[in-house]
């Protein structure tokens, strides 16, 4: 974000395009003032009263994910790494949705608790819940001012808007739905938030091609500015360019132990923020099919991330410089503004509104999850647990209210904090950080769930070990003691918390009692009956291409096959 | 007022206005150089605008053909909650 000044990155917005912004925005509050008349409890509040479609929330599910943070750093890889890309999806997160609908959700929805931390509560008891609850809440409060600073960077830079009246106003909005509708507005608005990314992506892809002379033209083209290690850029295996790891064995085993099953697994089947979508589902089935049903797109969607980004790499005069010289020429553009040069070079007036308002939609879907799974965190496992207990639930729907309220000053505050300091660094910083939280609630969820012997100090210590060896490794590859210069660093941090977690867990559990077992009924796999996974509770339940192992199944054999291809 | 609010009309109606919007000024003026004067060499605003009309009629048709069904309105305040059909 260092061109922020010269404003070589301002789009030309006209007329016609703030009024498709402008359209846009009208719609997305309408949906908030629409869904209020639908909230009557608190449960309708933070979980739209378990009543929505598969579809809808499995579409939210993704959307949830897909933020801008995502798209930027992703179309960033793009550009940077070329295909090897995909990996974060057809590794990382379709084997991960996979488990949390076939696997997981049994155990989420099934035990009816309203949030991630109160099944750790339920299995673990109140050490392991409020060390989860607190971390969980405050990595969701500041991660919003995250996003809304990155959203007011962009407004700055693409429209030459003040920071400040970005950032008010982007909150503003968000606070607006959330608060409004609660969860069923959010929800909405993160399904149509998604069809407006897919309408700005789908188009920069095909003119992208088109202007570059389709794929062979792109890869001769790619071929031109990176020279011999262009195999590298065109295929996906062994990624060593990605990974930092420079031995192709080590490489791969870093993707999918590290990226692929601890990172990804970690953050779809643990991370509140994507469950509380399944869990606004309204049945069993429905839930487990939300994961199920978002893998699908999540699948194709990566094809227009990451050949925009390889395209931005070749048709930008900046960043083609940028990238022959190794990512060491300071001439204004970085890779993350790979999306924004595309869509300079590409868009007319009109279609450039259509992309403006996806890419705002974009950081408020992020903001507006943060927000709405940190309320329900605070309401149900904090508030209602900790503080004001048997209370009328009106009590707890203003609470969840205010909640939202006082977590957007919090992220106005933070936005602020981040731009009087002017650099992102100590945001990027802070969000490495918090995403140590997730590897290793992945690897006490998991014992938790299969080993009934699993004590409750177990499950506290366990996490705690875990996010430390998490940060230890971390610090020691950012001060140069492991030195990989890619992304493997974080794969391997994210291994560590987990083999840190399992060990410890294992041991003080040989030290400490186990929980009753009656305690544990619905919440261990040996102690759960598995009756209510068979049962068909209404029509929209039925039939063989809604069974979540076709479905899961299914969209497994695409990836392996689009793994092929890009081989 | 429930089926007013099926999502798939308001999806169909933000794409119905990006789509007329779009394809007119695609119509009116070719659009073939970037707003920040780039040359691109199609008709962008064309050739987006009409398959995001097509989108939102096959939004509005979905909606129109599997209409909510009594038994997915929430049951929490019957009189006046909303939920789409499937």
């Amino acid at each position: 974000m260092q061109a922020l000044a010269d404003g070589s990155l301002r789009l030309n917005a006209g007329p016609i395009d703030y009024v498709l912004i402008a359209v846009y925005f009208i719609l997305v509050l309408g949906i908030g003032v629409l869904a209020r008349r639908s909230v009557s409890s608190s449960l309708d509040f933070f979980l739209s009263g378990r009543s929505l479609p598969a579809w809808v929330t499995g579409l939210a599910f993704i959307s949830a994910n897909l933020g801008a943070v995502e798209i930027f750093g992703m179309v960033a890889n793009g550009a940077q790494y070329g295909v090897p890309t995909i990996h974060y999806y057809w590794i990382g997160a379709i084997p991960a949705m996979v488990f949390l609908g076939l696997v997981m959700m049994p155990f989420y929805y099934g035990a009816k608790v309203r949030s991630v931390p109160e099944f750790m509560l339920r299995r673990f008891g109140p050490f392991a819940h409020l060390v989860n609850a607190i971390s969980f809440a405050l990595a969701q409060v500041l991660i919003a001012g995250v996003n809304l600073y990155a959203l007011a960077t962009v407004i700055n830079l693409l429209l030459g808007w003040p920071l400040w009246l970005a950032i008010v106003l982007g909150a503003v909005i968000v606070l607006a739905y959330t608060t409004l509708g609660g969860m069923r507005a959010a929800v909405y608005n993160e399904v149509m938030q998604f069809f407006v990314i897919v309408a700005m992506l789908v188009p920069l892809t095909f003119i992208g091609l088109h202007r570059v002379g389709g794929w062979s033209g792109l890869i001769s083209k790619i071929h031109a500015t990176t020279g011999n290690s262009v195999a590298a850029q065109t295929h996906a295996w062994p990624a060593t360019g990605l990974t930092g790891i420079s031995s192709p064995v080590l490489s791969v085993i870093g993707l999918v132990f590290g990226l692929g099953f601890v990172l990804s697994f970690g953050y779809w089947t643990t991370n509140f923020a994507e469950v509380q979508r399944a869990l606004s589902a309204k049945s069993m089935s429905a839930a487990r099919r939300t994961p199920l049903i978002g893998a699908y797109p999540k699948t194709f969607i990566v094809l227009v991330i990451f050949i925009p980004g390889m395209i931005a790499a070749v048709i930008s005069p900046q960043l083609a410089a940028y990238k022959a010289s190794g990512g060491t020429l300071s001439n204004g553009v970085t890779y993350n503004n790979a999306i924004e040069l595309l869509i300079g070079q590409l868009l007319p007036n009109g279609m450039l509104g259509v992309a403006i308002a996806g890419l705002v939609a974009a950081f408020m879907a992020g903001m507006a999850a943060n927000v709405s799974s940190f309320n329900t965190v605070w309401t149900y496992d904090i508030w209602q647990r900790y503080i004001k207990k048997d209370r009328p639930d009106e009590h707890y729907l203003r609470v969840g209210r205010n909640a939202t309220i006082a977590a957007s000053l919090i992220a106005i505050l933070t936005a602020f904090i981040a731009a009087s300091l002017g650099n992102s660094n100590i945001m990027d910083y802070l969000q490495t950080l918090f995403g140590f939280f997730n590897a290793p609630l992945f690897a006490t969820f998991i014992l938790g769930m299969f080993w009934k012997r699993m004590s409750a100090a177990a499950g506290a210590w366990g996490l705690i070990s875990g996010t430390v060896a998490a940060v230890v490794v971390d610090s020691l590859n950012r001060t140069g003691v492991l030195n990989l210069s890619g992304q493997g660093g974080s794969f391997i941090s994210a291994a560590a918390a987990f083999v840190v977690d399992v060990l410890i867990s294992i041991i003080i559990t040989m030290f400490t009692a186990p929980r009753p077992e009656a305690d544990l009924k619905g919440l261990v796999w040996s102690l759960t009956s598995r009756d209510g996974l068979k049962k068909i509770e209404s029509a929209a339940d039925a039939g063989w291409y809604r069974k979540p192992a076709v479905l899961g199944g299914g969209v497994l054999v695409i990836a392996l096959v689009l793994n092929i291809i890009f081989w | 007022m429930n089926k007013l609010f099926d999502l798939r009309i308001v999806i169909a109606l933000l794409f119905l206005v990006f789509g007329v919007v779009v394809t007119v000024s695609g119509l009116v003026a070719t659009s073939s150089v970037s707003a920040s004067g780039d040359p691109v060499g199609v008709n962008v605003n064309l050739w987006t605008g009409i398959p995001m009309l097509i989108f939102a009629v096959l939004m509005a048709l979905w909606a129109f053909i599997r209409p909510v069904a009594p038994e997915d309105v929430a049951p929490t305040a019957p009189e006046e909650s909303t939920t789409e059909a499937k």
